[in-house]
Order: C-alpha cells, then sequence, then structure tokens
C-alpha cells in the first residue's frame, strides 16, 4: 500500500515548507500548491486522500477550494483542514456543515500539531 | 454720544471752592481781629488786610478755575452714578474728555472698559431674548458659520431654514427647493424609505455623494422637534469623507500590521519547533532552518524599522544624513538585492546610466532604499517574462532616476493615492501580492528631504514609469 496523498495549498512558501518537510517525515506524500486555482488543478490532476488548505490565499480562497473539491465526486468524503488566522470573524459552523470541513487549524500551527491531526484522520502509522 | 445731561447746577467741586471762599475769609477775620487785639495798632491791622485781601483773591481764582471745567466734571460723575445704579442705557452717554492730564486717561479708560463690557452684555441679552432682532442676527452668524449643513423644516415640511455649508452641499445657490424636505432627501440623499416613515425622535444614515467633482460621503441626520415648535424637524448634514479614508487607512495599517508581524512570528515558531523536537536532523536541514529562522526575523525587524520609519516620518522628524556616495556602489547595492527576485520572475531588466557614474552628495542608505522600493514595485507588479527599464539621467542641476515597467499599472481614481501611507489597492492584482503600503510614501519623503520629487504616469493594464528627480547642489554635489 502506498503511502497517503496529502495536498497543501498555501502562499506562505516558508510555512509550506515546513509543513511538507514534518509530513514527509512521518511517511506521507505531500504536493504543495501557492495558490487555490493551483490546487484546484493539482486535485484534479491526481487523488489526494486530505487536503490542508490555508484560508487566504490569491486567486481563490481556502474556503472556495474546498466547496470546488467538495462537489466534485472523488473528494466527496475526503477530510479537508482549513487554515485560518481570522478564525474569529468567519462563520466556521457554517462552513463545517456546508462543506464538512473535519479541521479548522488557528494559524499560526505548530507542524507537530498537523502531523498528529493528519495521522488521527488517516489513521496511518509512520514508516518507521 | 450725547451731552445734554450736563446741567449748569452747582457741582460739588464748585461748592468746594465757594467754602474755600468762605473759609478763608473766617480766617481772616480771625487773623485780623487777634492781631489787632495783640498790636493794638492801625499799621498792624492793615497788614492784616492786606493778608485777607489776599486770600480772597486766591478763593476767586480757584473759583473761576471750578467754574470752568465743573459741567463736564458734573456730567462725568452724573453718568458713573446711573451706570453704578445699573441703569440700562447708562453706557450710551459716556463720552471721552481732551486735555485733562492724568483724569482724562483714567476716565477714558474706564470708558473703553464700559463699552467693550455693553457689547458683551448685548450678545447675552441676544442669547435670552429669542424674539430680539439681535437674536436673529446672532443665529445666522453661528449657522452661516457652521460646517455642518443645517436645515430646519417647517410643520408642513418645507424648507424654513437651510445654512450656507446646506446650500453649497445640495447647490441650493439662488432659492431653497419648494418640495418637501423628505421627497428632496428620498430623491437626492439616499434618504431610506424607512426613515422618511419613521416616527422616531432622532434617525441616521449615510449618503454617498459627488460634490463639486469629488466623491464625498455625508452623514446625514434627522431630528424630530415636538408639536409646540415652529419648525417640525431639523436635519444635519456632515461630511465625513476625511474620517472615513482615515478608517479605511487605520484598518489596512491593522491588517498590514498584523499579517507582517504574524507571517514571520508563525515561520519562526514552525521551524524552530522542528528544529527542536526532530530527531537525527541532518546537518544541511538544520543549517537551513537556521537561515529560514534568521531571515524571517530580519523581515520582523525591517518591518518594525518601518514603523518606526512611518512614526518619524508623521512627526516631521526623518532626518537625511548626506554624505559623498559614489553613485557605482548604490547601483551595485541595488544589483545584490533585488537581482535574484528578477531572475525567479524571468523579467528583462535593462539599467540605462551615464557612462561615467559621479559621486553624489545624499544619504546613501535612504536613497538606496527609496530606489529599491519602486524596482521592488516594478519586478512584483510586473508579470513573469515582463520588461523593466531602470534609467538614471543627469542635467546640470538634477539628477533623476527613472522606474518604467510592463505591469499591471494603476487606475487612475488610485493614482492620487498611491503616495498614502498604508494604502493597498484594490486590484486583487496588487492584494495577491504582500507589501506594507509604506513603500512609496517612505520613496516619497526621501525625495522632499532631499530637495526633490517623486512623480508617477501610468495607464491600468500598460504599466507604470515612477522617477525620482534630485536637485545638485550648487558648486559641490559633483565630486
Amino acid at each position: 500500500m502506498s503511502d497517503p496523498c496529502i495536498l497543501i495549498a498555501e502562499d506562505n512558501r516558508v510555512m509550506a515548507d515546513v509543513a511538507r518537510f514534518n509530513l514527509e517525515r512521518a511517511g506521507f506524500h505531500v504536493v504543495v500548491a501557492e495558490n487555490g486555482e493551483l490546487a484546484l488543478q493539482a486535485a484534479q490532476q491526481q487523488h489526494f486522500d486530505l487536503v490542508i488548505s490555508d484560508y487566504q490565499m490569491p486567486k481563490m480562497c481556502g474556503e472556495d477550494l474546498l466547496k470546488s473539491l467538495r462537489e466534485l465526486p472523488e473528494y466527496s468524503e475526503t477530510p479537508f483542514f482549513l487554515c485560518t488566522a481570522k478564525g474569529y470573524e468567519l462563520n466556521l459552523q457554517k462552513i463545517r456543515e456546508s462543506i464538512r470541513v473535519i479541521e479548522f487549524v488557528n494559524k499560526p500551527f505548530s507542524p507537530m500539531a498537523i502531523v498528529k491531526l493528519v495521522k488521527k484522520h488517516l489513521q496511518h502509522q509512520p514508516v518507521t | 454720544m450725547s451731552t445734554s445731561s450736563i446741567r449748569p447746577t452747582f457741582s460739588r467741586a464748585q461748592w468746594c471752592g465757594m467754602a474755600a471762599i468762605v473759609i478763608s475769609a473766617l480766617m481772616a477775620v480771625h487773623t485780623i481781629g487777634v492781631t489787632a487785639m495783640i498790636s493794638g495798632s492801625v499799621s498792624g491791622w492793615f497788614d492784616s488786610l492786606s493778608q485777607w485781601m489776599w486770600m480772597i483773591v486766591g478763593g476767586l481764582i480757584l473759583l473761576s478755575l471750578q467754574s470752568v471745567k465743573s459741567p463736564q466734571i458734573s456730567s462725568i460723575i452724573s453718568q458713573v452714578q446711573r451706570f453704578g445704579s445699573a441703569e440700562r442705557n447708562a453706557t450710551d452717554e459716556l463720552f471721552p474728555l481732551t486735555g485733562y492730564n492724568g483724569l482724562e486717561q483714567g476716565w477714558n479708560r474706564l470708558v473703553e472698559t464700559c463699552l467693550s463690557i455693553t457689547c458683551l452684555q448685548k450678545l447675552d441679552e441676544a442669547k435670552l431674548s429669542p424674539n430680539d432682532q439681535n437674536h436673529s442676527a446672532a443665529m445666522d452668524a453661528l449657522l452661516g458659520a457652521m460646517n455642518e449643513g443645517i436645515v430646519a423644516v417647517d410643520q408642513e415640511g418645507s424648507i424654513a431654514i437651510a445654512n450656507g455649508a446646506a446650500k453649497a452641499l445640495f447647490g441650493w445657490m439662488n432659492e431653497l427647493p419648494e418640495a418637501p424636505m423628505t421627497q428632496f432627501l428620498l430623491e437626492n440623499c439616499s434618504l431610506p424609505t424607512e426613515i422618511a416613515n419613521s416616527r422616531f425622535r432622532s434617525e441616521s444614515w449615510t449618503h454617498e455623494a459627488v460634490v463639486q467633482g469629488k466623491q464625498r460621503v455625508i452623514a446625514c441626520r434627522r431630528t424630530l422637534l415636538d408639536d409646540q415648535s415652529p419648525y417640525q424637524a431639523v436635519y444635519q448634514f456632515k461630511d465625513i469623507t476625511q474620517r472615513q479614508m482615515a478608517d479605511v487607512a487605520r484598518q489596512n495599517f491593522v491588517a498590514t500590521a498584523t499579517h507582517e508581524l504574524r507571517t514571520p512570528l508563525a515561520n519562526i515558531t514552525a521551524y524552530a519547533e522542528t528544529l527542536a523536537s526532530t530527531e537525527n536532523l541532518d546537518s544541511d536541514d538544520q543549517k537551513r532552518f537556521l537561515n529560514v529562522i534568521h531571515g524571517e526575523a530580519d523581515r520582523l525587524a525591517r518591518f518594525v524599522d518601518d514603523l518606526l520609519t512611518v512614526d518619524r516620518m508623521e512627526a516631521g522628524a526623518m532626518e537625511i544624513d548626506e554624505i559623498e556616495t559614489n553613485l557605482e556602489r548604490i547601483l551595485d547595492d541595488i544589483e545584490d538585492k533585488l537581482g535574484s527576485q528578477v531572475d525567479y520572475k524571468k523579467q528583462e531588466l535593462e539599467i540605462l546610466t551615464p557612462a561615467k557614474l559621479p559621486s553624489l552628495i545624499l544619504d546613501k542608505e535612504k536613497v538606496t532604499g527609496a530606489l529599491i522600493n519602486l524596482l521592488g514595485n516594478a519586478i512584483k507588479y510586473t508579470p513573469e517574462g515582463g520588461r523593466i527599464q531602470f534609467a538614471v539621467n543627469m542635467t546640470d542641476s538634477h539628477i533623476s532616476f527613472s522606474v518604467k515597467d510592463s505591469g499591471i499599472g494603476i487606475a487612475p481614481d488610485e493614482v492620487d493615492r498611491i503616495f498614502d501611507k498604508f494604502f493597498r489597492s484594490d486590484d486583487p492584482r496588487v492584494r495577491d501580492v504582500t507589501g506594507t503600503g509604506l513603500g512609496l510614501a517612505f520613496t516619497q519623503e526621501v525625495a522632499r528631504l532631499h530637495g526633490g520629487k517623486l512623480t508617477v504616469e501610468s495607464e491600468l493594464n500598460e504599466g507604470s514609469t515612477f522617477t525620482m528627480t534630485l536637485p545638485l547642489v550648487q558648486g559641490g554635489q559633483h565630486v
């Protein structure tokens, strides 16, 4: 069985790199997209087992990206994480219900905490 | 001022003069009697008679002097008495004097003071007596001096009073509109129907209008008056455009500052945590992570420096430290800092400079920073593969640095605002790029401090040209 594949949509390249480093070290395969549009294109080209998206991104925001993905049959049950520094301004309940986002991650996030959450939802044991 | 109160009666001074004569006479009689008794001689009597005569003459002179001045002095005393008893129009009859030396000066000062006090009293009376004609004049003056537009409507809803600011705002230069105020506001001033129909005492709404060719935001308020008032309602109109722009600038600042502080902090935390908690991390990764932390800490420090610079600019306290600087070194610094960004975006950068670059007297650090801002913006807002031209031109009196790009350009309605601190365009292509909105404000200030200027020519979707022109100091800037 191949490693689970994770899509990270994040315009902060430095942050995306450290998340990728930690997830790869935990045994996941990771693809990083710099904005919502690129992430949507990547998700249409290959299937991802989990999507982590920043909320505020150029071209297409995280909410719109996850909404578009959820409408695709292959992503109807995929776990979505939405990272936001503006959690207090968003209607999280509405986003949770309409898009079925399973985790809201407050920025700044801890890469270790992300790894832990991904493992929880993918029930994946790290490669030793 | 009337002098009708000067009366031909004996004043106190005249009485004093006459009393002096009587006393002199009594004293003379007394002296004659005593002298005659003591000496018992005729010659002594004659000496005493002479003394007596002198006293009579002195008394007559004193009496005549008093009689010349006494009518006016009498009048002054009379007026002071009336004034002291708070008689209403006493001050109308005060008049200045001439030719009385010290007395004249004191009296005239008193007159001036009384007259000025009277003016203040009249203003008070105007306030206390609404039907007084003065009251109406004072109210006209107050309403005319207000920046806020004020309109009062009568019980029929027609416009009864409008001050100058309201007339200017609505263009009522010659006559007030005949339509009821509510109808006028519904048609011309974004009055919401629910407010037009509301009977709440106070209602507010905002209206965006073009006044004298400029977009303005007007805060409108209606206050209903009670039925006993001759007026049904008073409307206030206040131009809050500046306040709203300040609010937008503050929101931009908070958004920018939060993002610029939070992002590097988040990155530093994430990399430090990874370094601390990852076992068997190879040395290359360690070095890479430490470099990221260093770079992000630098970014934080730069932003804090920018904030302090803005603070100094706002206080007008930014200074320049002019030293002899080789222009070639400035251009090398700029290339070092921006060359990799140009390469990354695969842009074509053309640099046009005079054959021999001079040494100039300027603030090297600030001019370098200003030029990095201009070129950095050109790189940021020009798509991949675009062209950028950096040109240095010199005349006998000036040196100019022009940065021309083939980027997204600036919308005409935003050109005037791009030099405002924390201004960031609403264009999503600008919002997609990180920036503080401080670069152009700083660059403009650097140009100004050197006695120069920063200008822009731009066309949306075609590109922009920013030119910083600095004067050459006479007799010394070329070294």
